[in-house]
């Protein structure tokens, strides 16, 4: 399998006034083609630093990135845009819906980036839109849906332009423990469906037990990381937390 | 993005906070209407003042009048007032400084004529016959005068509403009276017999009632008529000067009585009222005008009066035009000052739409496209606001200004306020520009969001 995302010793210090915050003190991962993976571990721990990161939202301190053939650390703010439009899908733990757009414009929001006529990223939102089950909530606006049917809408948006690899920052850390599972169901379904890779930051142990990969983040640096696919089910990654 | 869904979602965004745009869109208005009716005064000034000069001639004939500062040194022993005039010497000392195409002198008189039952009194003017052409006299009917020609007479365009029928009006009606009617005139200059006499007296009910002597009477022939032109020309007729000057010196030495021709001995020595020259090129007319003026005789022109004209006008205009400029300037910042609370209120959204896969590009054209279709907005209802407001100008104005001095309304139905078409395609052009120009900083600032923060912004 190839790999499509690889991090080496990568640091991030924040400078609080005089102090120094030492976020991420060397971490190194490399993420294969297809495959899904958590990083896991408390808040404050770093981990959705390495996500941003991966997303060129923020520049490491030191240490290097490499997404693809491209060299993120290394990229400007013009073709950082660029390379989010081509190849990265986001989804945040709160929805981050447009507010004044029905789910159908926001969901083809990334299509009108990327230059598509109205007929065509309409059409390929509704479908998107089907896909996660909101086929009747087009027109409606994100405050006229539950955070479900947003988080649904969100991942639409994620999927539509079929990026090679979504991040999605604790994608159910605002939802109960049923539509987590329908989320999480959701996005694993169609990354498989896709090929697409998946790296997911949660601190949900429902999430450990959809992920190929669980890397367990501490204080900024890597603890361990599970590898077996399968292993956990929903009990044990919850006996497992 | 494409350049159509940026619009579209511009548009969207102005529309979502309306009151903020319609005000920003209020100042952009009121700039661009100050602005353009401003502007749209003085071009009716420029307008006005121009349709005036070429009314009074052209532009490179110097008109040179006697000068009366001499006043004094000219008269008579007996305090009789003497006319200034200009003498031959003079006129050939004109021709003789470089760049005079053509001196004429004008030698004016007043006669009475008589075409069929009609009768007029007619400014009849002694002109040089081979000048005319060179002093742009165009002819509309007929020919010009010729060298040899003595009693022939060209008449100017607007001649024949002078001539009235004196049976047919009451006596107390003079040239100034109604009777500029419209009755047609069945004569032909023409082909028409016309007699003329230097008697006011002809022609009317009881002729010869004032001297006591039968008037002399001339047998006169039309030959040409000029074109409609400067209020100069339209209402005088002319000929030949030498002939004229000859008939009205026998006139004059009959109607004298022996008294007076023993005071009067200056009169052998003739003299015109004016004279015209023209100069081959507009550029020389100031330096020619000096030379003339040198001679101690007044000397004015059209390139004269409208380059002083010009000066002034040119400041006029851009005092006007600034205090519009200072309008605009105060609607610019108003649309900064929106896009700059636009975008601290949209934070969040430009984040989102960073990490969605917005270009940076696209982003800036956003917030650009949004600050200039505020201006364009503006812009086009400031111009339909503003021919609103030069029509009033136009129908109330007169009334208002009247005999304030402003130098306009001379022209009859002169406008106050004029508005070509290249000055409101010019505003609306100009006031989306504007728009363009203080969106520029905020749609900047707005590709500088950072993402990061914009997005964990709760």
């Amino acid at each position: 399998m190839e790999t499509i995302i690889k991090i080496e010793n990568l640091k991030k210090v924040y400078r609080m006034g005089q102090e120094k915050v030492y976020a991420l003190k060397g971490i190194d991962l490399e993420i294969k083609k297809g495959e899904i993976c958590c990083l896991y571990g408390t808040s404050g721990s770093g981990k959705s630093t390495i996500l941003n990161m991966v997303a060129g939202l923020e520049k490491p301190t030191r240490g290097s990135i490499i997404v693809k053939d491209y060299h993120i650390e290394k990229l400007d703010e013009k073709q950082l845009a660029r390379f989010r439009q081509k190849y990265v899908g986001f989804i945040f733990q709160s929805y981050n819906l447009l507010p004044n757009l029905t789910a159908l414009e926001n969901v083809s929001m990334p299509l009108a980036f990327k230059g598509y006529s109205k007929k065509a990223r309409e059409k390929a939102a509704i479908d998107m839109l089907k896909a996660v089950g909101l086929g009747d909530r087009l027109s409606h606006k994100p405050n006229q849906m539950s955070g479900g049917q947003q988080q649904r809408a969100s991942i639409a948006r994620a999927f539509v332009v079929k990026p090679e690899i979504i991040l999605a920052d604790e994608p159910t850390g605002n939802l109960d423990t049923n539509t987590t599972i329908e989320i999480m169901d959701l996005i694993t379904d169609m990354a498989k469906k896709y090929g697409q890779t998946i790296m997911l930051v949660s601190h949900d142990t429902e999430a450990l037990a959809y992920s190929d990969r669980i890397v367990h983040v501490k204080d900024g640096l890597i603890e361990k990381i599970i590898e077996d696919k399968g292993k956990y089910t929903l009990k044990e990654s919850a006996a497992n937390a | 993005m494409k350049i159509f869904d940026l619009v579209r979602m511009a548009l969207k965004n102005l529309f979502r906070s309306k009151v903020r745009t319609i005000l920003t869109v209020l100042g952009i208005v009121i700039g661009t209407t100050a602005i353009v009716i401003m502007l749209s005064l003085g071009i009716a000034m420029n307008t006005a003042y121009k349709e005036q000069m070429s009314k009074m001639g052209s532009m490179n004939v110097i008109n040179v009048h006697p000068s009366y500062d001499n006043i004094n040194t000219r008269r008579g022993r007996n305090d009789v007032w003497v006319e200034p005039t200009i003498s031959q010497e003079v006129l050939d000392q004109i021709a003789l400084i470089p760049n005079v195409e053509t001196v004429t002198p004008f030698y004016q008189t007043s006669v009475k004529m008589q075409i069929d039952k009609y009768v007029a009194y007619v400014s009849l003017t002694g002109i040089k016959p081979e000048a005319m052409p060179a002093l742009e006299y165009k002819i509309a009917e007929g020919r010009s005068l010729n060298p040899d020609d003595k009693l022939q007479i060209v008449f100017g365009y607007n001649m024949k509403e002078q001539f009235y029928n004196p049976k047919s009006m009451g006596r107390g009606r003079m040239i100034y009276g109604p009777i500029y009617s419209n009755e047609e005139k069945d004569f032909n200059f023409l082909e028409d017999k016309i007699k003329m006499s230097f008697d006011m007296s002809f022609g009317e009910k009881l002729p010869g009632s004032q001297t006591g002597r039968k008037p002399k009477v001339y047998n006169v022939e039309g030959v040409g008529i000029l074109e409609e032109g400067s209020w100069e020309t339209s209402y005088q007729a002319y000929m030949n000067i030498d002939e004229l000057v000859k008939l009205h010196e026998e006139y004059k030495k009959s109607q004298q009585n022996q008294d007076q021709k023993n005071r009067r001995k200056t009169t052998t020595e003739i003299g015109y009222q004016q004279a015209k020259v023209k100069v081959n090129e507009i550029r020389n007319v100031l330096e020619v005008q000096e030379q003339i003026r040198a001679l101690g005789v007044n000397a004015y022109s059209m390139a004269e009066s409208l380059e002083s004209a010009n000066k002034a006008q040119a400041v006029m205009q851009g005092v006007l035009g600034g205090i519009g400029a200072i309008s605009l300037l105060v609607a610019a910042i108003g649309i900064a000052n929106t896009m700059v609370m636009a975008i601290y209120e949209r934070t969040k959204e430009i984040g989102i739409m960073k990490v969605i896969g917005a270009r940076l590009k696209d982003i800036k054209r956003l917030f650009l496209y949004e600050a200039s279709m505020i201006g364009l907005i503006g812009g086009v209802i400031g111009i339909g606001f503003s021919f609103g407001v030069s029509y009033l100008l136009n129908k109330l104005g007169p009334r208002l200004f009247a005999g304030g001095g402003i130098g306009i309304g001379m022209g009859g139905d002169a406008k106050l306020s004029i508005i070509p078409v290249w000055l409101a395609v010019m505003g609306m052009i100009f006031s989306a520009f504007i728009g363009l120009i203080s969106g520029f900083f905020p749609a900047r600032k707005a590709t500088k969001i950072s993402a990061l923060s914009a997005i964990r912004t709760e």
